[in-house]
């Protein structure tokens, strides 16, 4: 069953009459999902809608069953939601541990809860140490585990991350992107991690919808968006390359030279013994010869294309 | 799973799954969201001991003197050396042109009345002191730090957000101008001979909370609407002071270039004097103008505070 239910939805800005969500239809499911799209594809807006922040004009909102069309709606949905901002957003001259109890109790947990709920979030992001420290003194990536435990603390049903990894370096990007995957795989929490940087999402989340001009483009598991083009080989070669896919050519399967040697081969059937016919009719060696395997960012330009192609 | 999620071991960062628990207790929002703000707020403003010192200092020393001063005027209303003074007593009483033992008690009372009424006025300037300083940030600092995201992702309201902020400046004035206030009445109170000061003077109780608690409001107010325009606390403190220097120089520039002393309401201190000289029914100066008109300028100053708060806030609750 999914957890976030988003129908025909529709949010036009007035001041600028721009039409940030142009009937959005679409179903989220539970687990780590992520959100794509170009600048102003409607990410924030869908953000702010799920957070209660905005209402929309038109359309059904559901997330895990509550709709933010009234103003406790609204309020109900904060508590199921846990929000970790792109920017700086940590409150200046707190400890960590400070910062999450005011947030926690904000959240709605006692006193008490609050507390210990603190001390196991801040343990899970690997902060323990650093907790009863001004946040100010902190370095970046303590920061944004700050900003994940934050959003963690009232344990939400649905997480929204938006550029969990911005502004970190390779060790911290390394860890933010493990505790995120950890989260959505290993604790079965429900995210939605919005980031440009689609890698980031093929490590850490199991579906994938694509935003482009407020409308949906796709939305997919992303084994499927990843997946292996069996026809389609990238072909390493000792030898005559150019012999070699002049052969090809002559028996039918389309052949691209690739900018590091190797050559592409588009098979015309199942069957790649055509590969070591032509090889051994040309002298060349095969080195290796593996399937070509499409990148989500591939697949999302593609789609973007095909969406311009159509309009 | 994908091709990529597994890092090896190696790689992996340090994290503590097994402090990982699911929640399973109630998420139940008070109706007092605004309490663990101002528990917060003010914590963060105590944690700084130097402010705190030099701003509440002069309040306590004022506080300190003129608690002395009343007892030592209630004690010679009663015709006894004040404890401490020994025989200089009497010489004090003289001195302060009191009665000495054969003083009238009501003459004594209202004396006392009136010092009071002359602390608060004194004391008016270190509570914008204090709610300045500790108030300017409160809405500039969170847009600065963008903590309102934070804030308002949470099940919180605009009306909580900012009745948590306005309750963190107005401790500050209470502290800096109520409670100086009835320290000194209590003093006052005890002093008197046969509880006197509240059989007679006891309405100066409520009017001191009345008058402290309004002009609480209307400095509160002021700050949190000027923190709200401003991205910087330090902005905002010099927009605070710069407004009353300007407003208090105008008001008595236009009254007197136009010979009309309702331009005083332009000032909210001038108001504020004024107001305390209706309210506690004595003459202070050549201030004999509208007192109503001072109460609409105090009002119209908070209305106009909270409309730029609302307004500002709009923009706050932006992810």
């Amino acid at each position: 069953m999914s957890l976030v239910r988003l129908q025909g939805v529709v949010k036009t800005y007035p001041r600028g009459k721009v039409r940030a969500l142009d009937g959005l239809s679409v179903e989220l499911p539970r687990g780590p999902v992520g959100l794509l799209g170009p600048n102003g594809a409607g990410k924030t807006t869908l953000l702010k809608i799920l957070l209660g922040l905005l209402a929309p004009d038109e359309g059904l909102v559901e997330v895990a069953g509550h709709s933010p069309r009234t103003r406790e709606g609204q309020l109900r949905l904060r508590q199921l939601v846990g929000y970790m901002p792109e920017s700086d957003c940590l409150i200046p001259g707190q400890t960590g541990v400070e910062t999450m109890v005011l947030l926690a109790r904000l959240s709605g947990l006692s006193e008490k809860d609050a507390l210990s709920r603190t001390h196991e979030v801040l343990d899970y992001v690997g902060l323990e140490e650093a907790r009863y420290r001004p946040v100010e003194g902190w370095s970046t990536g303590m920061k944004q585990r700050l900003k994940l435990a934050q959003a963690l603390v009232h344990d939400p049903e649905l997480l929204l991350l938006d550029e969990p990894t911005n502004g970190l370096d390779p060790a911290g990007r390394r860890h933010m992107l493990d505790l995120v995957a950890d989260l959505g795989r290993a604790r079965q929490k429900s995210l939605l991690v919005c980031t440009h940087l689609l890698a980031d999402i093929e490590r850490t989340c199991d579906h994938v919808v694509a935003l482009s001009g407020g409308r949906v483009l796709s939305s997919a598991p992303t084994t499927s968006m990843v997946g292996e083009d069996r026809r389609s080989v990238r072909v390493s070669v000792r030898g005559d390359a150019r012999a070699l896919a002049v052969e090809l050519e002559r028996l039918g399967h389309a052949c691209t030279p690739l900018a590091d040697g190797r050559l592409l081969v588009a098979l015309s059937g199942e069957d790649a013994d055509c590969l070591f016919e032509a090889a051994r009719a040309t002298g060349a060696l095969l080195l290796a010869v593996e399937p070509r395997r499409d990148s989500l960012e591939q697949t999302f330009l593609e789609a973007l294309a095909a969406q311009e192609a159509r309009a | 799973m994908n091709p990529g999620t597994e890092a090896a071991p190696a790689n992996r960062a340090e994290m503590h799954g097994g402090a990982w628990r699911p929640w399973s207790g109630e998420r139940r929002p008070s109706r007092l969201r605004a309490a663990p703000i101002v528990r917060a707020g003010l914590r963060i403003a105590l944690r700084k001991k130097l402010p705190l010192v030099l701003l509440f200092l002069p309040p306590v020393v004022a506080t300190i003197i003129f608690s002395f001063v009343v007892y030592t005027v209630a004690a010679l209303a009663q015709g006894m050396a004040p404890a401490g003074l020994g025989g200089a007593g009497g010489a004090m009483g003289q001195a302060m042109g009191g009665a000495g033992g054969a003083g009238d008690i009501v003459k004594q009372l209202v004396r006392v009345r009136e010092m009071i009424v002359g602390f608060h006025l004194s004391t008016d300037f270190f509570s914008v002191l204090l709610m300045a300083w500790f108030g300017a940030g409160l809405l500039a600092d969170d847009r600065k730090s963008g903590a309102h995201l934070l804030y308002f992702a949470r099940p919180l309201t605009r009306f909580d957000y900012l009745l948590g902020k306005f309750c963190i400046v107005a401790a500050f004035g209470v502290l800096g101008s109520i409670l100086p206030g009835l320290v000194i009445i209590s003093v006052a109170v005890a002093a008197s001979p046969d509880w006197s000061f509240l059989q007679q003077e006891g309405s100066v109780v409520w009017k001191t909370l009345l008058f402290g608690g309004a002009w609480t409001l209307v400095v509160s107010s002021l700050v949190l609407a000027v923190s709200s325009l401003s991205t910087r606390k330090s902005y905002a403190l010099a927009g605070v002071f710069a407004w009353f220097m300007f407003s208090g120089a105008t008001a008595l520039l236009l009254s007197r270039l136009l010979k009309d002393r309702d331009w005083l309401a332009l000032s909210p201190v001038q108001c504020g004097v004024r107001i305390a000289e209706d309210l506690f029914d004595m003459r202070l100066g050549v201030r004999d103008w509208n007192t109503p008109l001072a109460w609409t300028a105090w009002g119209l100053v908070v209305a106009l505070s909270w409309t730029i708060i609302w307004w500002r806030t709009r923009r706050l609750e932006v992810v």
